[in-house]
This record gives structure tokens, C-alpha cells and sequence, in this order.
């Protein structure tokens, strides 16, 4: 583990009578790439943005290398934002722009001019040196937003929602271009999203916040194979999530009955009998057969509807009472027409592959 | 087709019809300025320079004028800094009696200037600024202040949040904020200010009339020189005065549709 740079102790923010981000821990890794992730609103900008200066904390404290950075002013900080509007200067070239840092920061005209060309080439945009800003396209603008930040050399960038403005094939390529600068650099990326594909791509660690609190901090891997309650295991999706109430418990793993009939599931809670859970079955750990082996927790469904996302197929199935399930499965497993809407499955998972959270 | 094409001819002569309403008055004068005869009545007798020579020779006329343009250019720069200022600190703070403070701001052109001009002179003679023309600056500024604020802010509503907050991020302070990003910004608006204030404080009599004592200003002599005698000469003042103050409104009105048109275009976010 790298040695901790940055921490957050009990940050909170009130803005008036609400409050935007609640009792928020966690360190940062010099290096590391953290990704705070949350739907709008769940105040992962906020704490961006206080790790910033931008917005002052009304309690808990921020450390840097241990000494506490609440005072500071955000010119006195050395964590340069990429904003999701980008923020460029519409009335500089892109050079100036890219200078910007580097003048405030004293440095000579001619070497000024040098580092920012530097950069450019860099980010692949230096024929691009000379234009305003507001010639270019998003992606473009993303680049140029990148060499301002960077070109003042931090320990340390903060990126805000930054490919959010861009179509999803830019996207794609942005996220391996700043997985490869992290990767040269090896400078502390704190990175702000809603997009769990952006997140989970690109960090390795990953902050999941709602209602201005920390929900998990994790690995992508350990988020996505195990959420820690309701809320998380909802908003990174692909899980189903079936309430029930506990008929058997055995030392590791439990009977509940739920609208699928009575299922076996790891014995993640300390629950006796009676008492409700949820059983949590990642969608892509369950298999389709077209008749029960009485192996496992089986369920029979009929089709309902189906969703192709590139190589991968998510299957909704349905029950007489209308009780939903969905499945993904690699595509070329369903191929060769068996796959109707309509036609009834037996949806099958090992009993270790569902665990249970608190109701 | 056919309706709209009359419509756009109707809208085209009104149109015509109001301008030559406001200009006619004006291009009289112009036209009668060059008019040999000393009556301005038809027909004409015929082009001369003469008012222009008779006014040239007039030492009252040329310090009148100097005077106007020392105190129009004090005017603009300082009724501009303040609206700069003013319109900033409208821009970037909320606090209690915000609302006040923009009405106290933009109040003074709404001021019958008669008004303005008596409480100028009443004030100025106590703390012997009168006779001045820093004392008829001072009286210029607070009219054309709400000008130059108006068009600074009218930019600065443009002006996105972040970037004042990128600048800080980047490591400017607010100092170097403002002289790097909102100076900058509000470039297109600071110079059609300096104009526009300038051009208000040139043709502007009545406080001035008030205010200035032996020290007149052009449009303070012309009224002067009405009240003795009427003269062809004033023609010829007026015309130079009227040119001057068209040039300057212009300039202003070019640097503030440039912007828009930029705008429109798409181009400044």
C-alpha cells in the first residue's frame, strides 16, 4: 500500500439547513486512482471541490501529507481541477490557456511558451496551439483542459464528471488515454462520476457516496461482487435482489423464502429464523437450462424482455406472480434462436452465489 | 408571399418615416451650418465655411471645447472604474440590502437632471468644489456611472462561475483573477463604457450648467451663445458637437454588437 497523502476525517459540509456532505473518512494513496462515485447530488462534487478549496468544510478536517489544509486558500493549493464544462478561458488561444498556471506561478515567458507546447504535443494537440478555444470540439476542449491542469506538474488531479460532455465513443478512448497518463505520471487522480462504467474501468479504488455519505470504499471487484447494503448493491445494478424471510439457518448458510420459493444463500448476517433479508444473486451468476436437475436454487420463468449490450445478453424473466429476475449471459451462449421472449427457463445459481444483506 | 412582401415595405417606410423624425432637426442644422446666409431660411445661399472660421476664432468657444473633453475623458475613466467595480460586487456576492444597493446604483439617470444639477451645486458650494471641473466630473460620474455598470454587467452575466474558480484553482488569487480573468472578459464592455460615458458626459449641459461657474464646457457656451444672439455660429457647433457624440455612441454601439453577434454565433460559452 502506498503511503497515505491525502485524508479526509468526518468532512462534512452544510450548506444553510442541509446538509451536502456528511461525516466523510477516507484516505488516498499518493498515486492512487480514486473514483467517488454516487447519483447527482450525493455530494462527491461537494467533496471534490472542498478537497479544492472551492467550498470550505463546516467540520472534520482535510490533511495533506498530515498537515491540515481546511484554511487554506484554494490558490494556495497545488490540486488543479478538469471541470466538467472544462472552465477554459474563452477569451485566450489554447497556449495562454495552458500558461495560465504557470504564469501565476511566475515562470518566464519563453519557458512558459516551452512547457505549454510541451504539453500539447503531449496530449496529441499541439497544431492546435494558436486557436481560441471556442473553435474546438469537446474532446478537444478535454484536451486542452488535461495540459492546464497537468502542465503545472501536481502531486495530486481532480477531475469532475470530466468525460460526462462527450459521445460514448470519445468517451471510451479518453478513459484508456487518462488510465495511461495516470499510469506515466503517477500522480494521485481523484476522479468525480455517476457513470459506474467509468468508475469501475479506470479506478482502483472506488468511493460509492449517497445522501452526502460514504456508503463502501473498495476495489471495483470487491464493490461489484459485494455491496455492503440495499442502496449500493441497487446503483452499481446488475443485481438481483429478492427480500425474504429466513425458514433455516445452518452454521454458514440459510433457507429464506422469497417470491421464487425457498432459496439457499450464504450466511452473511447473523439471522435466525423468521426475520427478513435480502438475498443478493449478481445477474451474471446465473445460468439458463431448459429443464430443472433439482441442483442449486431453481426457478422457472417465462421470458419477458431482452437487452443485447454488445457481447453480453440480459435476460428479464418472469413468474406467474409477476416477480422479476434478470440474468446476463455472454452472448454467443444464447445464440441459435432458442432465445423468445415468452418462452419459460430454469434459472439456476449455486447457493454460494447469493448472500444476504440487511432488510 | 404577396402579404408578406407589402408588410416588409410598410415596416421599411415607417421605419424611414421615424428616422427622418428624430435626424431631420439635426441635419437642418448640419445643412444650415454651411449655408452662406446668416438666416436660416430657404433658398440656400450657397456653400460656406464661414461659421466654421467664425467659430475657430472664438478663443470661449475653444476653451469650451477643451474643458468638454477633459472633463468627458475624467469621466469616462472614472465612472467606468466605478461601474466595473460595482457590477463585479454584483456579480460575484450576495449580502443583506443587495437589492438596495443595485437600486441606490442604477437611480441617479432616473433623476430629472435639473434636480441632479441643483443638488450638485448645493453640495459642491459647501465643500467649495464648485467652478471646478473636477467639481463637474464629480457631477458627470454619478450620471454616468449607472451606464458603464450596466454594460459591465450585462458581460459579466456571461461570464460562467467556474471560470473565476478555475482561475483560483490554477493558482491566481483574487487579485490576479481579476486582472487576469475578469478584466479580460469584460474587455468588449469596458471600452464601449469608456464610450459611451464619454459621449453622455459631452453632450450633457444642465449639471454642468450648474456646476462649472467660469469654467464651461461646449454645450454649457452654447447655451450661452443662445441666450445672447442667435447665430449661424451655433450651427456649426452643433454640428461639430452632434459629430463628435455620434462617433463615440457608435463606437460603443459596434464594441457591444460585436459580442452579441459572437453570441449568436455560438461562440463565446
Amino acid at each position: 500500500m502506498a503511503p497515505v497523502m491525502l485524508e479526509l476525517d468526518c468532512l462534512e459540509k452544510r450548506f444553510g439547513k442541509s446538509i451536502a456532505v456528511a461525516d466523510v473518512s477516507f484516505s488516498i494513496g499518493k498515486g492512487e486512482f480514486i473514483a467517488l462515485m454516487g447519483p447527482s447530488g450525493c455530494g462527491k462534487t461537494t467533496t471534490l471541490r472542498m478537497i479544492a478549496g472551492l467550498d470550505k468544510p463546516t467540520g472534520g478536517e482535510i490533511r495533506l501529507w498530515g498537515r491540515r489544509l481546511n484554511e487554506d486558500e484554494p490558490w494556495e493549493r497545488e490540486a488543479p481541477l478538469v471541470w466538467q464544462n472544462y472552465a477554459l478561458f474563452p477569451f485566450l488561444s489554447v497556449r495562454r490557456n495552458v500558461e495560465f498556471g504557470l504564469k501565476q506561478r511566475s515562470v518566464s515567458a519563453a519557458a512558459r511558451k516551452k512547457k505549454a507546447d510541451e504539453w500539447l504535443a503531449r496530449l496529441g494537440i499541439a497544431e492546435l496551439a494558436e486557436r481560441p478555444v471556442d473553435q474546438l470540439s469537446g474532446g478537444q476542449r478535454q484536451r486542452v483542459a488535461l495540459a492546464r491542469a497537468l502542465v503545472i506538474e501536481p502531486e495530486m488531479l481532480l477531475l469532475d464528471e470530466p468525460l460526462s460532455a462527450l459521445d460514448p465513443h470519445l468517451r471510451v478512448r479518453m478513459q484508456a488515454e487518462l488510465v495511461r497518463l495516470h499510469r506515466q505520471l503517477k500522480i494521485t487522480f481523484v476522479y468525480v462520476t455517476h457513470h459506474q462504467s467509468e468508475a469501475f474501468a479506470m479506478a482502483d479504488r472506488v468511493v460509492i457516496m449517497n445522501d452526502g455519505r460514504v456508503q463502501q470504499i473498495g476495489t471495483p471487484q470487491e464493490i461489484f461482487r459485494r455491496p455492503v447494503n440495499r442502496q449500493v448493491a441497487e446503483f452499481i445494478g446488475g443485481n438481483n435482489i429478492l427480500p425474504g424471510t429466513i425458514v433455516e439457518a445452518k452454521e454458514d448458510i440459510v433457507k429464506v423464502r422469497t417470491a421464487f420459493g425457498e432459496v439457499w444463500a450464504v450466511r452473511t448476517l447473523a439471522v435466525k429464523p423468521g426475520e427478513q433479508a435480502l438475498v443478493i444473486v449478481a445477474a451474471d451468476r446465473i445460468e439458463l437450462d431448459n429443464s430443472p436437475t433439482g441442483q442449486g436454487n431453481e426457478v422457472t420463468a417465462r421470458v419477458a424482455t431482452l437487452e443485447f449490450v454488445g457481447a453480453t445478453v440480459t435476460v428479464f424473466l418472469e413468474t406467474d406472480d409477476g416477480s422479476e429476475l434478470q440474468v446476463q449471459r455472454p452472448l454467443h451462449e444464447m445464440e441459435g434462436g432458442k432465445l423468445q421472449v415468452g418462452r419459460s427457463f430454469v434459472a439456476r445459481w449455486p447457493a454460494e452465489h447469493g448472500f444476504l444483506l440487511a432488510a | 408571399m404577396k402579404p408578406r412582401v407589402r408588410t416588409g415595405w410598410l415596416l421599411f417606410g415607417y421605419t424611414v418615416i421615424v428616422f427622418a423624425f428624430i435626424f431631420a432637426p439635426m441635419v437642418t442644422i448640419a445643412v444650415f451650418s454651411f449655408n452662406a446666409d446668416r438666416f436660416p431660411s430657404l433658398p440656400w445661399a450657397g456653400f460656406s465655411l464661414t461659421w466654421y472660421q467664425a467659430v475657430f476664432a472664438d478663443p470661449t468657444i475653444a476653451r469650451g471645447l477643451a474643458n468638454s473633453l477633459i472633463v468627458a475623458g475624467a469621466t469616462a475613466v472614472i465612472s467606468t472604474l466605478l461601474g466595473l467595480g460595482a457590477a463585479y460586487v454584483d456579480y460575484r456576492y450576495r449580502f443583506f440590502g443587495k437589492a438596495v444597493y443595485t437600486a441606490l446604483m442604477t437611480l441617479p439617470p432616473t433623476i430629472p437632471v435639473v434636480i441632479l444639477g441643483l443638488a450638485m451645486l448645493t453640495f459642491e458650494g459647501r465643500i467649495g468644489m464648485t467652478g471646478t471641473l473636477s467639481g463637474i466630473v464629480a457631477g458627470h460620474v454619478v450620471l454616468c456611472m449607472p451606464f458603464a455598470l450596466a454594460l459591465v454587467r450585462l458581460r459579466l452575466a456571461d461570464l460562467d462561475p467556474n471560470l473565476e474558480a478555475a482561475s483560483w484553482n490554477l493558482g491566481a488569487t483574487r487579485w490576479t483573477t481579476m486582472r487576469d480573468v475578469i478584466i479580460p472578459f469584460c474587455f468588449p464592455a469596458i471600452v464601449a463604457a469608456l464610450f459611451l460615458t464619454a459621449a453622455i458626459s459631452f453632450d450633457e449641459y444642465m449639471i454642468a450648467w450648474f456646476v462649472s461657474g467660469l469654467n464651461e464646457t461646449l454645450p454649457v457656451r452654447l447655451l450661452a451663445m443662445l441666450q445672447g444672439q442667435v447665430s449661424p455660429r451655433i450651427n456649426a457647433v452643433g454640428t461639430m458637437v452632434f459629430a463628435v457624440s455620434i462617433a463615440l455612441v457608435v463606437v460603443a454601439q459596434l464594441l457591444i454588437g460585436r459580442r452579441l453577434r459572437l453570441r449568436a454565433a455560438g461562440g463565446e460559452r
